[in-house]
């Protein structure tokens, strides 16, 4: 019993001994605290756990039945990429890490003077792709002025890939740049396929200029000192050529396919270039096809001499007709239309084509006149929807009060007028016209007035109604 | 008698005005948070402190929803930031000193969290600071609060299968900044343990019982055991050095608490193989695992086998009325503890003599 007292004292002892220690261990321990409160953050902890690829939305699901079900999916997935994935231990136990390397390398030593890499896994690239990964390689050494590389790189690019007009066009350049482009032009043979890559064109700048459109400084830069080099022409003429595409002196072809890229119906369409006489149609949609208008022509490559074709024969109405998606208009130079300068663009199908091309060519009102002849006027609505503004319009309406009455066109200028007038939101468009301008149309209307009888389709009361459209009397 | 050996006193003893669900020490200091739910349904939070032989209450919040659990498993020293699950699903991450707002919070579940466990902070620092919540959804997620809205793994029945609720996940095997396992207790007895670095069930059982608690006796070595406390009085300890290919883990089963449930097992910081297992009669069981001769043998074919250890019981205290629900030891101070019962009170205890087991 006594021995029982005496454990009990002793607990309570030892309780005692506890509760001392545990009050100085309290203040230590506030001490800690305080300074764990106040201390800097540890050194940067592990980083987070693999993400989990983004397919399975980053979790993981796992059955209660167990795991064969789960690992069973996953084992294609990481057989169909080649490479296990990350977290996946199990199955980097068994990569074989050399055939790997092997793999790695096999690309690489068909390029081994290559020291630029890209970083790219290359093994499951397609052609196209690779042969994109060389040129940007080509590309890299052209920087460095590494020329010979570059070419290297440019070739095995094309071979991959012939149809990228790009990559001979580098590649001349890089021979260029090593200044035995004679070599270029014996090597073309046999893998210039397209119409628009080799350089004996640059022989001749009329070529040249439809060969490459000179968009990079430096392309035409370098150009015109080769050209300086073997050229006989005056430098004046070269620099107004390379300014300009132009015709081009290749002969006549006679048939003339056009692939229709944007439209539904996409059978090549077989234009004639042949003479023949206008249709029923082209005269009732575009009255009056006189010999001295300039003429319309459809081209499909610039390889082809249009101007040359045909011209006074043409209907311009067949372009609307048979709808190529690349439709250019020539403007050629006429005896008749003096003023007239060479230009070509394509009729605008949008208002953005309109706006691109109404100001590349707005300070010369002649070839502004001749562009908007181009156009349909039934088309108007379609180009300008809603959005022609004033500027357009009295810019339209004043080139056409200052050509057509040389031209003698009041057909086409009532035409015009009538469509334009027709337009949404015309009337909206004519009240920011200044009484200066609204002059412009009514000298417009009185000279159509003027042509009254002179074998005109329109008659005394179209032109009243056009007035009342246009808000002016007269 | 049992005077010779440890005594569990009960030190100090606080009412609280709500059910406390869960108490944790905060690390390196004299304070513990007690988390729960007031009678009206909102989250409480109140951190108290030893203060000369009382405890003080230093902070309190008052949250949308009932915290059920929470952990400073993944907290850096310096912040020590508290992670907390609600009934709502939603797991936070508060600043104990600025609790306005939490410092990382994500909707983690559909329905209310009711484990949760962290790795990778304070006094574990191997490997990335990890939050793993499971779920009445049935789902185990582990959480980097430096991933925002995504979990880094998610463990879930597949589609269409039975969903058992989680009802207690345990990190482990921590020894090195890439090794990591997660285990989980089902409400239907079963218990899976996760491999983190290979995403790979690694090894799972059925306890037969619902499983309210378990625990690695260490979460930063390689894995040692594994006390698995069950709804219905009894509790396992599995020896998880020697993985046997059919047989798994060897394990012992106790019985312990009057047939009633095992509500918490927690292993003492200072010395793994003492734990405690708190129970539904209220009672404080200390057990002490003592290992067998050979850990391992060879079985009939040659392959290593587990051989498990036994179990003492070293003392027993009825300490409440109610279940005790959450316990936790002092990671600071060898022996002190506090623990939570449903009677609204929280208690600190003392458990003394524990160095005669050095």
């Amino acid at each position: 019993m006594s021995n029982t007292a005496l454990k009990i004292r002793q607990n309570a002892e030892e309780l005692k001994d506890y509760l001392r220690d545990l009050q100085s261990w309290e203040t230590e321990i506030k001490q800690k605290d305080k300074a764990a409160r106040e201390g800097k953050p540890a050194q940067n902890p592990p980083p987070v756990r693999t993400a989990e690829p983004a397919g399975e939305g980053g979790e993981r699901k796992r059955s209660h039945a167990g795991m064969v079900g789960a690992r069973a999916d996953e084992a294609p997935a990481s057989v169909s990429t080649g490479r296990p994935r990350a977290y996946d231990y199990r199955a980097w136990d068994k990569f074989d890490v050399d055939k790997a390397l092997e793999d790695v390398d096999q690309p690489k030593s068909t390029s081994s003077s290559d020291a630029i890499s890209l970083g790219t896994s290359v093994a499951s690239q397609t052609d196209q792709e690779q042969s994109l990964v060389e040129k940007e390689k080509g590309n890299a050494w052209f920087k460095k002025a590494d020329y010979k590389r570059a070419v290297s790189c440019y070739t095995r690019s094309i071979q991959l890939d012939r149809n990228n007009p790009i990559l001979p066009v580098n590649r001349a350049m890089a021979y260029l740049k090593l200044s035995n482009w004679m070599q270029n032009m014996s090597k073309r043979s046999g893998d210039v396929v397209l119409p628009v890559e080799n350089l004996e064109n640059l022989q001749n700048p009329r070529k040249r200029a439809l060969v490459l459109v000179p968009t990079n400084k430096a392309v035409r830069d370098d150009l015109s000192k080769l050209l300086d080099q073997t050229s006989q022409m005056s430098v004046e003429s070269r620099a107004k050529h390379a300014r300009e595409p132009e015709e081009t002196a290749r002969p006549l072809r006679r048939r003339l396919e056009i692939e229709e890229v944007g439209d539904e119906e996409s059978r090549p369409i077989i234009m004639d270039f042949e003479p023949h006489k206008p249709s029923e149609a082209a005269t009732s949609s575009l009255p009056s096809p006189s010999a001295k208008k300039p003429v319309i022509s459809v081209l499909k490559s610039p390889k082809v001499d249009a101007a040359k074709a045909p011209r006074d024969k043409m209907p311009s109405s067949d372009v609307q007709e048979s709808k190529p998606s690349e439709t250019r208009v020539e403007i050629p130079k006429l005896s008749s239309a003096p003023n007239l300068a060479t230009g070509s663009f394509a009729i605008p199908k949008t208002m953005y084509e309109f706006e691109r091309d109404w100001k590349s060519i707005k300070n010369d009102t002649a070839m502004l006149y001749g562009y908007l002849k181009a156009i349909n006027p039934d088309n108007y609505l379609k180009i300008f929807k809603n959005s022609l503004e004033s500027d357009y319009l009295i810019k339209i309406l004043l080139v056409m009060q200052q050509h057509a009455p040389e031209h003698n066109e009041a057909d086409a200028a009532y035409l015009s007028m009538r469509a334009l007038s027709r337009l949404p939101r015309f009337g909206m468009t004519l009240m920011f016209l200044s009484k200066r301008e609204k002059q412009v149309i009514r000298d417009l209307i009185s000279w159509l007035r003027s042509r009254l009888g002179n074998d005109v389709t329109y008659a005394q009361d179209d032109l009243s109604t056009l007035e009342k459209a246009y808000d002016v009397r007269i | 008698m049992t005077l010779e050996k440890c005594q569990i006193i009960n030190h100090v003893q606080k009412s609280l005005t709500f059910t406390a669900y869960d108490v944790k020490w905060v690390p390196s200091s004299a304070r513990f948070v007690v988390l729960g739910q007031h009678a009206r349904g909102t989250g409480a939070l109140q951190v108290f402190e030893l203060n000369n032989g009382d405890i003080k209450l230093i902070h309190e919040a008052e949250k949308q929803d009932a915290f059920k659990c929470g952990t400073f498993g993944a907290a850096a020293l310096h912040s020590r930031q508290l992670a907390t699950g609600d009934f709502s699903g939603r797991l936070s991450v508060w600043d104990l000193e600025r609790t306005d707002l939490p410092t990382y919070t994500v909707k983690a579940h559909e329905q209310i969290i009711n484990c949760m466990d962290g790795a990778g902070g304070v006094g574990s620092q191997k490997g990335p600071p990890e939050i793993a919540t499971g779920s009445r959804d049935g789902a185990v997620k582990i959480w980097d609060v430096r991933q925002k809205d995504k979990p880094v793994a998610k463990i879930a029945p597949a589609e269409g299968d039975v969903v058992h609720d989680t009802w207690a996940v345990a990190f482990g095997n921590s020894f090195d900044d890439q090794e990591r396992v997660i285990c989980a207790g089902y409400e239907n007895g079963d218990v899976k343990m996760f491999d983190l670095r290979a995403m790979s069930l690694l090894w799972e059982t059925n306890v037969k019982n619902g499983v309210c608690s378990l625990e690695f006796d260490r979460k930063d070595i390689k894995m040692n055991k594994l006390a698995v406390a069950t709804l219905e009085s009894s509790f396992n300890v599995y020896d998880l050095r020697t993985l046997h290919p059919e047989k798994g883990f060897a394990h012992v089963t106790e019985k312990a608490h009057d047939t009633t449930t095992i509500w918490t097992v927690r292993h003492l910081p200072q010395n793994r193989e003492i734990f405690v297992t708190s129970g539904g009669n209220g009672s404080l069981n200390l057990n002490k695992y003592n290992y067998p001769d050979q850990r391992s043998k060879k079985d009939a074919k040659g392959r290593d086998e587990g051989v498990p250890g036994t179990i003492e019981l070293v003392n027993t205290a009825h300490v409440a009325e109610q279940p005790v629900a959450a316990f936790d030891w002092s990671p600071d101070k060898q022996g002190l503890c506090v623990f939570a019962a449903f009677d609204q009170a929280v208690r600190v205890g003392i458990v003394t003599k524990l160095d005669q087991y050095r």
